[in-house]
Protein backbone atom coordinates (compact mmCIF):
# COMPACT_ATOMS: atom_id res chain seq x y z
CA UNK A 1 0.00 0.00 0.00
CA UNK A 2 1.49 3.32 -1.12
CA UNK A 3 0.34 6.44 0.74
CA UNK A 4 0.36 10.05 -0.85
CA UNK A 5 1.43 12.70 1.75
CA UNK A 6 -0.72 15.49 2.55
CA UNK A 7 1.27 17.49 4.45
CA UNK A 8 3.78 19.59 3.65
CA UNK A 9 7.42 19.59 3.45
CA UNK A 10 8.71 20.29 7.44
CA UNK A 11 10.89 22.86 7.48
CA UNK A 12 14.18 23.41 10.26
CA UNK A 13 11.61 25.39 12.57
CA UNK A 14 8.78 23.00 12.29
CA UNK A 15 11.33 20.05 13.19
CA UNK A 16 12.26 21.80 15.72
CA UNK A 17 8.99 23.11 17.07
CA UNK A 18 7.87 19.61 17.19
CA UNK A 19 10.73 17.93 19.05
CA UNK A 20 10.63 20.41 21.31
CA UNK A 21 14.06 21.45 20.59
CA UNK A 22 14.96 25.03 20.67
CA UNK A 23 15.83 27.10 17.48
CA UNK A 24 18.68 27.89 19.29
CA UNK A 25 20.14 25.10 20.40
CA UNK A 26 19.18 23.32 16.65
CA UNK A 27 20.80 26.66 14.61
CA UNK A 28 23.92 26.43 16.99
CA UNK A 29 24.36 22.77 16.49
CA UNK A 30 24.06 22.97 12.64
CA UNK A 31 26.43 25.56 13.06
CA UNK A 32 29.12 23.23 14.80
CA UNK A 33 28.18 20.35 12.61
CA UNK A 34 29.20 22.89 9.54
CA UNK A 35 32.70 23.50 11.35
CA UNK A 36 32.99 19.66 11.99
CA UNK A 37 32.36 19.09 8.37
CA UNK A 38 34.57 21.88 7.24
CA UNK A 39 37.36 20.58 9.42
CA UNK A 40 36.95 16.80 8.09
CA UNK A 41 37.27 18.28 4.69
CA UNK A 42 40.58 19.78 5.33
CA UNK A 43 41.76 15.90 6.25
CA UNK A 44 41.34 15.86 9.73
CA UNK A 45 40.69 12.49 11.43
CA UNK A 46 37.35 12.02 13.59
CA UNK A 47 39.29 12.77 16.78
CA UNK A 48 41.32 15.84 15.78
CA UNK A 49 38.31 17.33 14.08
CA UNK A 50 36.97 16.83 17.64
CA UNK A 51 39.38 18.04 19.63
CA UNK A 52 40.14 21.10 16.90
CA UNK A 53 36.16 21.42 17.50
CA UNK A 54 36.73 21.53 21.36
CA UNK A 55 39.20 24.24 21.09
CA UNK A 56 36.90 27.05 19.38
CA UNK A 57 34.19 26.07 21.43
CA UNK A 58 36.65 26.81 24.30
CA UNK A 59 38.48 29.72 23.11
CA UNK A 60 35.03 31.77 23.20
CA UNK A 61 34.64 31.45 26.97
CA UNK A 62 36.87 33.29 29.62
CA UNK A 63 39.87 31.57 30.38
CA UNK A 64 40.75 31.62 34.03
CA UNK A 65 44.63 32.56 34.23
CA UNK A 66 45.37 34.38 30.73
CA UNK A 67 48.00 33.07 28.67
CA UNK A 68 50.63 35.18 29.97
CA UNK A 69 49.90 34.74 33.73
CA UNK A 70 47.74 37.64 34.44
CA UNK A 71 45.14 37.39 36.76
CA UNK A 72 41.40 37.80 35.00
CA UNK A 73 39.50 41.38 34.96
CA UNK A 74 37.33 39.63 36.79
CA UNK A 75 37.19 38.61 40.57
CA UNK A 76 36.61 35.16 42.22
CA UNK A 77 37.14 33.10 44.82
CA UNK A 78 36.38 35.08 48.34
CA UNK A 79 37.25 38.55 46.78
CA UNK A 80 34.80 38.13 44.46
CA UNK A 81 31.92 37.31 46.71
CA UNK A 82 32.86 40.01 48.98
CA UNK A 83 32.77 42.89 46.68
CA UNK A 84 29.50 42.05 44.85
CA UNK A 85 28.06 41.18 48.14
CA UNK A 86 29.36 45.10 49.19
CA UNK A 87 27.83 46.90 45.60
CA UNK A 88 24.72 44.68 46.66
CA UNK A 89 23.89 45.81 50.46
CA UNK A 90 24.77 49.45 49.65
CA UNK A 91 22.04 49.40 46.55
CA UNK A 92 23.02 52.96 45.82
CA UNK A 93 25.48 54.94 43.83
CA UNK A 94 28.32 56.89 45.44
CA UNK A 95 27.39 59.66 47.51
CA UNK A 96 30.84 61.58 46.51
CA UNK A 97 31.00 62.11 43.26
CA UNK A 98 34.22 63.07 41.10
CA UNK A 99 35.28 66.94 42.24
CA UNK A 100 35.26 68.97 39.02
CA UNK A 101 38.17 71.21 38.36
CA UNK A 102 36.21 74.07 38.41
CA UNK A 103 34.61 74.06 41.81
CA UNK A 104 38.61 72.97 43.33
CA UNK B 1 -7.85 35.62 1.76
CA UNK B 2 -4.49 33.83 2.11
CA UNK B 3 -5.11 30.21 1.66
CA UNK B 4 -3.90 28.24 5.35
CA UNK B 5 -1.05 26.08 5.26
CA UNK B 6 -0.93 22.61 5.05
CA UNK B 7 -0.69 20.59 8.42
CA UNK B 8 2.64 18.75 9.27
CA UNK B 9 2.90 14.98 9.42
CA UNK B 10 4.84 13.10 11.95
CA UNK B 11 5.59 9.47 11.69
CA UNK B 12 5.73 7.18 14.85
CA UNK B 13 8.79 5.19 14.68
CA UNK B 14 8.74 2.12 16.61
CA UNK B 15 12.10 0.53 16.18
CA UNK B 16 14.20 -1.65 18.52
CA UNK B 17 16.91 -0.06 20.47
CA UNK B 18 20.26 -2.06 20.65
CA UNK B 19 23.67 -1.52 18.70
CA UNK B 20 23.19 -3.80 15.71
CA UNK B 21 20.47 -1.65 14.90
CA UNK B 22 21.81 1.69 14.77
CA UNK B 23 22.44 1.90 10.96
CA UNK B 24 19.04 1.03 10.03
CA UNK B 25 17.50 3.26 12.93
CA UNK B 26 19.54 6.11 10.81
CA UNK B 27 18.30 4.91 7.40
CA UNK B 28 15.20 5.27 8.84
CA UNK B 29 15.43 8.81 10.55
CA UNK B 30 17.41 9.82 6.82
CA UNK B 31 14.43 8.08 4.97
CA UNK B 32 11.55 10.06 7.01
CA UNK B 33 13.21 13.18 6.72
CA UNK B 34 13.79 12.78 2.64
CA UNK B 35 9.80 12.85 2.69
CA UNK B 36 9.70 16.13 4.76
CA UNK B 37 8.01 13.97 7.98
CA UNK B 38 9.37 14.26 11.11
CA UNK B 39 10.05 11.25 13.34
CA UNK B 40 9.14 10.80 16.28
CA UNK B 41 10.02 7.98 19.05
CA UNK B 42 9.40 6.89 22.35
CA UNK B 43 12.83 7.76 23.03
CA UNK B 44 11.73 11.35 23.51
CA UNK B 45 9.24 10.23 26.32
CA UNK B 46 10.91 10.12 29.65
CA UNK B 47 10.57 6.88 31.60
CA UNK B 48 7.69 7.04 34.75
CA UNK B 49 4.99 6.20 35.62
CA UNK B 50 2.65 7.60 32.67
CA UNK B 51 4.85 6.48 30.29
CA UNK B 52 2.15 4.10 28.65
CA UNK B 53 -0.14 7.27 28.44
CA UNK B 54 2.35 9.58 26.54
CA UNK B 55 2.81 6.90 24.50
CA UNK B 56 -0.93 6.79 23.57
CA UNK B 57 -0.22 10.41 23.23
CA UNK B 58 2.50 9.96 20.91
CA UNK B 59 0.67 7.97 18.41
CA UNK B 60 -2.32 10.38 18.49
CA UNK B 61 -0.09 12.93 17.31
CA UNK B 62 1.25 10.99 14.59
CA UNK B 63 -0.55 10.38 11.49
CA UNK B 64 1.65 7.51 10.02
CA UNK B 65 3.64 5.16 12.04
CA UNK B 66 6.46 2.81 11.09
CA UNK B 67 6.51 -0.38 13.34
CA UNK B 68 9.81 -2.48 12.91
CA UNK B 69 9.01 -6.27 13.38
CA UNK B 70 12.01 -7.63 12.57
CA UNK B 71 13.67 -8.02 16.11
CA UNK B 72 11.53 -11.18 17.75
CA UNK B 73 14.64 -13.32 18.50
CA UNK B 74 15.42 -13.76 21.84
CA UNK B 75 18.16 -11.80 23.60
CA UNK B 76 21.53 -12.62 24.82
CA UNK B 77 20.52 -11.54 28.46
CA UNK B 78 19.42 -14.14 30.55
CA UNK B 79 16.42 -14.43 31.01
CA UNK B 80 16.45 -15.08 26.99
CA UNK B 81 13.23 -13.61 26.53
CA UNK B 82 11.59 -11.89 23.25
CA UNK B 83 10.75 -7.94 23.46
CA UNK B 84 7.10 -7.17 23.16
CA UNK B 85 7.07 -3.68 23.23
CA UNK B 86 7.10 -2.84 19.84
CA UNK B 87 4.12 -5.54 18.51
CA UNK B 88 2.03 -4.23 21.72
CA UNK B 89 3.18 -0.57 19.96
CA UNK B 90 1.79 -2.02 16.79
CA UNK B 91 -1.55 -3.04 18.62
CA UNK B 92 -2.38 0.14 20.20
CA UNK B 93 -1.66 2.14 16.64
CA UNK B 94 -4.21 -0.50 15.46
CA UNK B 95 -6.50 0.22 17.69
CA UNK B 96 -6.03 3.84 17.37
CA UNK B 97 -6.66 3.87 13.47
CA UNK B 98 -9.40 1.63 14.08
CA UNK B 99 -11.48 3.67 16.78
CA UNK B 100 -9.82 6.86 16.45
CA UNK B 101 -11.91 9.26 13.37
CA UNK B 102 -8.95 10.97 12.65
CA UNK B 103 -6.65 9.59 9.71
CA UNK B 104 -4.17 7.25 10.98
CA UNK B 105 -1.86 5.29 8.74
CA UNK B 106 0.51 1.92 9.93
CA UNK B 107 2.99 0.22 8.07
CA UNK B 108 4.81 -2.93 9.30
CA UNK B 109 8.30 -3.28 8.03
CA UNK B 110 10.14 -6.88 8.44
CA UNK B 111 13.97 -7.74 7.74
CA UNK B 112 12.54 -11.76 6.33
CA UNK B 113 9.71 -12.28 3.78
CA UNK B 114 7.04 -14.77 5.33
CA UNK B 115 8.45 -14.41 9.02
CA UNK B 116 5.44 -12.26 10.12
CA UNK B 117 2.49 -14.70 8.92
CA UNK B 118 4.62 -16.97 11.61
CA UNK B 119 5.23 -14.39 14.54
CA UNK B 120 2.42 -12.32 14.34
CA UNK B 121 -0.46 -14.87 12.27
CA UNK B 122 -3.57 -11.99 13.23
CA UNK B 123 -1.55 -9.65 10.57
CA UNK B 124 -2.62 -12.21 7.47
CA UNK B 125 -3.24 -10.30 4.62
CA UNK B 126 -1.25 -7.18 5.60
CA UNK B 127 1.69 -6.53 2.97
CA UNK B 128 4.65 -6.42 5.39
CA UNK B 129 7.63 -4.26 3.83
CA UNK B 130 10.74 -6.26 3.73
CA UNK B 131 13.92 -4.34 4.32
CA UNK B 132 16.34 -7.10 4.48
CA UNK B 133 17.87 -5.46 7.21
CA UNK B 134 19.79 -3.12 4.86
CA UNK B 135 20.16 0.53 4.59
CA UNK B 136 18.66 0.46 1.19
CA UNK B 137 15.71 -2.02 1.72
CA UNK B 138 14.84 0.43 4.34
CA UNK B 139 15.40 3.58 1.46
CA UNK B 140 13.37 1.00 -0.65
CA UNK B 141 10.45 0.17 1.48
CA UNK B 142 9.70 3.52 2.46
CA UNK B 143 9.73 4.48 -1.17
CA UNK B 144 7.14 1.63 -1.19
CA UNK B 145 5.10 3.46 1.58
CA UNK B 146 4.92 6.91 0.76
CA UNK B 147 4.51 8.94 -2.04
CA UNK B 148 5.69 12.96 -1.46
CA UNK B 149 3.40 15.84 -2.77
CA UNK B 150 5.85 18.38 -3.44
CA UNK B 151 9.11 16.46 -3.48
CA UNK B 152 9.60 12.80 -4.40
CA UNK B 153 13.12 12.01 -2.77
CA UNK B 154 14.86 9.38 -4.66
CA UNK B 155 17.68 6.16 -3.01
CA UNK B 156 19.89 8.22 -3.79
CA UNK B 157 19.27 11.71 -1.76
CA UNK B 158 18.12 9.37 0.61
CA UNK B 159 21.51 7.79 0.63
CA UNK B 160 22.99 10.95 0.84
CA UNK B 161 21.16 12.68 3.89
CA UNK B 162 22.24 9.13 5.63
CA UNK B 163 25.51 9.85 4.67
CA UNK B 164 25.86 13.30 6.05
CA UNK B 165 24.10 11.83 9.48
CA UNK B 166 26.76 8.73 9.91
CA UNK B 167 29.62 11.44 8.79
CA UNK B 168 28.24 14.06 11.56
CA UNK B 169 27.54 10.92 14.10
CA UNK B 170 30.67 11.78 15.89
CA UNK B 171 29.79 15.64 16.80
CA UNK B 172 26.34 15.46 17.82
CA UNK B 173 27.05 12.47 20.09
CA UNK B 174 29.59 14.31 21.69
CA UNK B 175 27.29 17.32 21.85
CA UNK B 176 25.01 14.96 23.10
CA UNK B 177 27.58 13.51 26.07
CA UNK B 178 26.83 9.93 25.07
CA UNK B 179 28.11 7.31 23.55
CA UNK B 180 24.71 5.71 21.96
CA UNK B 181 21.98 7.33 19.58
CA UNK B 182 19.10 5.93 21.28
CA UNK B 183 18.48 9.02 23.81
CA UNK B 184 15.89 11.59 23.89
CA UNK B 185 19.12 14.35 23.23
CA UNK B 186 20.80 12.44 20.59
CA UNK B 187 17.89 11.20 18.56
CA UNK B 188 16.41 14.87 18.27
CA UNK B 189 19.88 16.21 17.31
CA UNK B 190 20.07 13.40 14.48
CA UNK B 191 16.72 14.60 13.52
CA UNK B 192 17.43 18.15 12.88
CA UNK B 193 20.96 17.16 11.40
CA UNK B 194 18.52 15.12 9.09
CA UNK B 195 16.21 17.43 8.15
CA UNK B 196 18.91 20.10 7.44
CA UNK B 197 20.56 17.51 5.17
CA UNK B 198 16.97 16.82 3.35
CA UNK B 199 16.31 20.55 2.48
CA UNK B 200 19.34 20.64 1.08
CA UNK B 201 19.70 17.55 -1.01
CA UNK B 202 16.01 16.82 -2.07
CA UNK B 203 14.77 19.69 -4.29
CA UNK B 204 11.07 20.60 -5.27
CA UNK B 205 10.26 18.15 -8.21
CA UNK B 206 10.20 19.85 -11.16
CA UNK B 207 6.42 18.77 -11.76
CA UNK B 208 5.11 21.16 -8.39
CA UNK B 209 7.39 24.06 -9.47
CA UNK B 210 5.19 23.57 -13.15
CA UNK B 211 1.90 24.09 -11.16
CA UNK B 212 3.18 26.79 -8.87
CA UNK B 213 4.51 28.56 -12.04
CA UNK B 214 0.94 28.20 -13.90
CA UNK B 215 -0.80 29.13 -10.48
CA UNK B 216 1.27 33.08 -11.40
CA UNK B 217 -1.06 35.77 -12.63
CA UNK B 218 -2.09 33.72 -16.47
CA UNK B 219 -3.63 33.32 -18.68
CA UNK B 220 -7.24 33.90 -17.85
CA UNK B 221 -5.99 36.54 -15.66
CA UNK B 222 -4.64 38.02 -19.00
CA UNK B 223 -7.83 37.68 -21.57
CA UNK B 224 -9.77 39.60 -18.72
CA UNK B 225 -7.70 42.62 -18.21
CA UNK B 226 -7.83 42.98 -21.93
CA UNK B 227 -11.35 42.51 -22.55
CA UNK B 228 -11.74 45.46 -19.88
CA UNK B 229 -12.99 48.51 -21.04
CA UNK B 230 -10.35 50.55 -19.88
CA UNK B 231 -7.26 47.94 -20.81
CA UNK B 232 -6.03 50.54 -22.96
CA UNK B 233 -5.79 53.13 -20.25
CA UNK B 234 -4.20 51.13 -17.32
CA UNK B 235 -0.99 49.56 -17.93
CA UNK B 236 -0.59 45.45 -18.46
CA UNK B 237 0.05 44.27 -14.54
CA UNK B 238 1.84 41.15 -16.79
CA UNK B 239 5.38 41.97 -16.95
CA UNK B 240 5.99 38.03 -17.12
CA UNK B 241 8.06 36.54 -20.12
CA UNK B 242 5.35 34.27 -21.25
CA UNK B 243 2.86 36.84 -21.93
CA UNK B 244 5.37 39.72 -23.13
CA UNK B 245 3.77 39.11 -26.83
CA UNK B 246 0.63 38.72 -26.53
CA UNK B 247 0.17 38.64 -30.31
CA UNK B 248 2.02 35.80 -30.70
CA UNK B 249 -0.62 34.08 -28.04
CA UNK B 250 -3.54 35.61 -30.15
CA UNK B 251 -1.56 33.63 -33.24
CA UNK B 252 -1.76 30.07 -31.71
CA UNK B 253 -5.18 30.79 -30.64
CA UNK B 254 -7.05 31.78 -33.54
CA UNK B 255 -7.10 28.45 -34.92
CA UNK B 256 -9.20 27.53 -31.97
CA UNK B 257 -12.88 26.89 -32.98
CA UNK B 258 -15.26 29.97 -31.68
CA UNK B 259 -12.27 32.01 -30.91
CA UNK B 260 -12.30 35.86 -31.60
CA UNK B 261 -10.24 36.70 -34.39
CA UNK B 262 -9.93 39.97 -32.15
CA UNK B 263 -9.83 41.16 -28.56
Amino acid sequence: MRVKIHARFATLEDTARTLGVPMRRARRLLKLIASYRSLKKAGLSDRKALQELDKTSSSRNVPAVSSNGSRPRSKSGPLKRKATQQRFVSGKKRARAKVSKASR
Amino acid sequence: MPKSPKPLADVFLNIPYDKPFQNLCLAYISGISAFGLVPRATLEIPSGARRLDRILQLIQACQYSVHDLSRVELDAKRPPTPRFNMPFELGLSVAWTKISSSEHTWFVYESRIRRLSKSLSDLDGTDAHIHSATVKGVFRELCNAFVGEDRHPTIQQMRKIYQDVTDNLPVILKQAGTHTIYTARSFKDICIAARDSAGRNVPISAARKRVKRRASPGLMQWFSHKLSEDAASKPSPFKTRRFRHPQKLMRRLSGVEGWPTRL
